[in-house]
């Protein structure tokens, strides 16, 4: 019996050291397509004078720190930081709510930022410089939709289907208030909007990566701590509670905790929604349920993809520029495809 | 007091004189977008974002040895006969680095700021699209002029003419051709008022999409600007902000006396009205008739008088537009201004200010 249990604890370290093993391998892909992040661009420079002016020697050109600096290397962090975000935003509603196809996007919370955002563009900001007012808006009308979706699981318990359908019934709504604003917008604001709504790590600089990577730093270790109770609500909602998860309280304190930290990414760089759902799935296919590694594999995946994405739409067609949020989708997709025909899940 | 003003007024004029020689005067230049930007000198690297040939009217040809950057689709793609008419004259044009396009989304500052220009010459359409992407290029040292002929306001067009003046350094030129624009139009205003006749109703479309699709018309903007110029009562006014959508009922119901369409060389879009460079008038007369099959069309004043007519895209949003106000003024009023011939007008600018001569249809009737 005891050589049993010994047996079995053995076999479960060793899936958690496999496990810790596919995250230490994601991290190292990820520092990789960092890395290539930095190097590449649509400037096409040199990767010796790249170098140089990273490690801040004073023969660098100063151009090319002006790129690095305030262009490069804000948007890549930037990448990392909202895949981080919207991977683990999407893994935990995954869980939370039972439902595959949750994600910050497929509740509305990215379409209500997307509506934040036009209404802040159109309307000129109503005073306030625009780095501050779309951001602002954009946030505002996230928190807004997620109020609205609290509210109404609220009343009816914290179900997952009530949260999941009132989620899906304000992306309908943002949407139609989205189109409203571009319709009502000059051609040249409705551009704007355009690729407000097609997302693009090109708003990143340090204030806004500052402020992003706060929150998500001061959300993640929050939401870390809820990782046991998330692995039991997988076994059923019915088990969870039996096991003393007060599941409702959990949906309530988590889904407040991701909408801070989805609506401070979308902010800033526009609706990335792909991400939010298929990060999870993909660290799912790697690594199982386990939260406590799905989680961080989450965020790590999600990085993963926003960086890989950023640098494939900068090497596709060298010195072209293709705007990351097609290259996303349009590579990603398939991709995921892929994936769910093959089924490639490890033992 | 007053003594001790003046002294420190004498000493404040001696040090700026003494300080001249070694340092130039910074141009302080006021942009359409009410921004300011400063320039140590007339600008040597360039990054230009559109109005290209305004630009080389402006500079003459050699001044495109000083643009470092281009937004090359918003010429070679929109204009394409156009841009293959001055790379014949100027090969050195398709060497040029592109910075992207803002209307579908590729401009790159990082591209911009790489090209290391001392100031980035901009349309106001363009940098509303930017929008905070501007700054980053502010950010990063780059002066930005911004101006605009998109409005079709003459106060625009010649205080834009006068600002890449004073950024190319060839301000007498430019204030020729900023004269010359105010006069032409002047002239037309004249006559008008002269008259004191009621304004014709007059409806004008872009028709890249063809008789199929209604396409876009204009507030009081570009077109429509250039309508009221001429004298004519836009039915898209109050309708439509700068240009967008309008019912085709309401084109319609407001029974418009002219009508305009707006062509270029298109020739992707097989229905599109076609004008402009290569392009010749029976072939630009087909399309136009196309537009006349529309439901309810041949009931409008303006088909059933034959006074439809196609005008230039390319002939818009340029110092070159007088030509087109002069055409629709003589579309809407023709006696007054028989004796105009705004086509040979639009040809002789370009004689004067540009290396090409155009060939094509660049404003015809179906009269």
């Amino acid at each position: 019996m005891s050589a049993a249990i010994t047996a079995a604890v053995a076999a479960h370290r060793a899936r958690e050291r496999r496990r810790l093993a596919m995250l230490a391998a994601t991290a190292a892909v990820l520092a990789v397509s960092l890395v290539l992040d930095l190097a590449t661009g649509p400037a096409l420079l040199p990767l010796r004078e790249v170098v140089l002016a990273l490690s801040g020697q004073p023969g660098a050109d100063e151009t090319v720190s002006v790129i690095l600096w305030s262009l490069r290397l804000p948007m890549a962090l930037m990448a990392l930081v909202v895949g981080v975000a919207l991977g683990v935003s999407g893994a935990t509603m995954q869980t939370l709510l039972d439902n595959p196809l949750a994600s910050p996007y497929t509740l509305g919370l990215a379409a209500a930022a997307g509506f934040g955002a036009s209404l802040a563009i159109q309307y000129g900001g109503w005073g306030l410089p625009p780095v501050l007012a779309v951001p602002g808006a954009a946030f505002l009308a996230t928190c807004l939709a997620c109020a609205v979706i609290l509210g109404v699981g609220r009343l009816r318990g914290m179900a997952a289907n009530t949260v999941v359908l009132a989620g899906i019934a304000l992306l309908f709504l943002f949407h139609a208030l989205q189109s409203l604003m571009q319709f009502r917008a000059s051609p040249e604001v409705g551009q704007q909007i355009v690729f407000w709504l097609l997302g693009s790590l090109a708003k990143a600089d340090w204030h806004n990566l500052a402020i992003t990577a706060a929150v998500t730093a001061i959300a993640l270790p929050l939401l870390m701590r809820h990782c046991w109770a998330l692995t039991t609500l997988r076994l059923g909602e019915a088990r969870a509670r039996a096991l003393g998860v007060p599941v409702a309280a959990l949906r309530l304190g988590a889904v407040a905790l991701i909408s801070l930290m989805t609506a401070t990414a979308i902010a800033f760089v526009g609706t990335i929604g792909f991400v939010g759902l298929v990060a999870p799935h993909l660290a799912r296919l790697c690594i199982g349920e386990d939260q406590r590694f799905l989680l961080p594999l989450s965020g790590l995946m999600g990085a993963l993809m926003l960086s890989s994405a950023s640098v494939l739409s900068k090497v596709i067609i060298p010195g072209a520029l293709v705007p990351v949020g097609v290259v996303t989708a349009v590579i990603g997709v398939p991709f995921f495809l892929w994936l769910i025909l093959a089924r490639r899940l490890p033992g | 007091m007053a003594v001790l003003s003046r002294r420190r007024l004498l000493a404040a004029s001696a040090g700026t004189l003494l300080a001249a020689p070694a340092l130039a005067a910074p141009l302080r230049l006021q942009g359409l977008d009410g921004s300011t930007a400063a320039l140590e000198r007339p600008a040597q690297r360039i990054l230009l974002g559109f109005y290209f040939e305004e630009f080389l009217a402006v500079g003459g040809t050699e001044a495109l040895g000083r643009v470092v950057g281009l937004s090359r689709a918003a010429w070679k793609d929109w204009r394409p006969a156009n841009w293959a008419e001055y790379v014949k004259v100027l090969p050195g044009l398709e060497a040029i680095p592109d910075v992207g396009e803002v209307e579908v989304g590729t401009f790159s500052v990082e591209k911009a700021i790489a090209l290391k220009p001392d100031v980035a010459i901009l349309g106001d359409w363009q940098v509303r699209g930017l929008g905070t992407e501007v700054a980053r290029l502010r950010n990063a040292g780059i002066p930005v002029v911004v101006i605009d002929y998109h409005a079709e306001q003459p106060a625009r067009h010649i205080a834009s003419t006068r600002l890449l003046g004073q950024v190319l350094g060839e301000e007498a030129r430019a204030l020729r051709l900023a004269e010359d624009y105010e006069a032409a139009i002047a002239a037309v205003q004249v006559r008008l008022a002269a008259a004191r006749r009621p304004r014709p109703r007059i409806y004008i479309e872009l028709g890249s999409k063809g008789p199929g699709e209604q396409g876009p018309s204009y507030g009081d903007h570009m077109w429509g600007a250039l309508a009221k110029l001429a004298g004519g009562d836009n039915i898209g006014r109050g309708v439509i902000a700068t240009w967008g959508p309008i019912a085709p009922e309401k084109v319609l119901a407001s029974r418009p006396e002219v009508i305009a369409i707006a062509g270029s060389e298109w020739r992707q879009h097989p229905t599109g009205q076609l004008m402009g460079q290569g392009v010749r008038p029976e072939e630009a007369r087909a399309r136009l008739r196309g537009f006349l099959r529309r439901p309810g069309w041949q009931g409008l004043p303006a088909v059933r008088e034959g006074r439809v007519h196609a005008v230039y895209q390319g002939a818009s949003r340029t110092l070159a537009d007088f030509a087109s106000v002069q055409y629709l003024a003589k579309a809407l009023y023709p006696d007054l201004f028989e004796d105009l011939d705004p086509q040979a007008e639009y040809l002789a600018w370009h004689a004067r200010w540009l290396p090409i001569r155009p060939t094509g249809s660049f404003m015809l009737g179906l009269g």
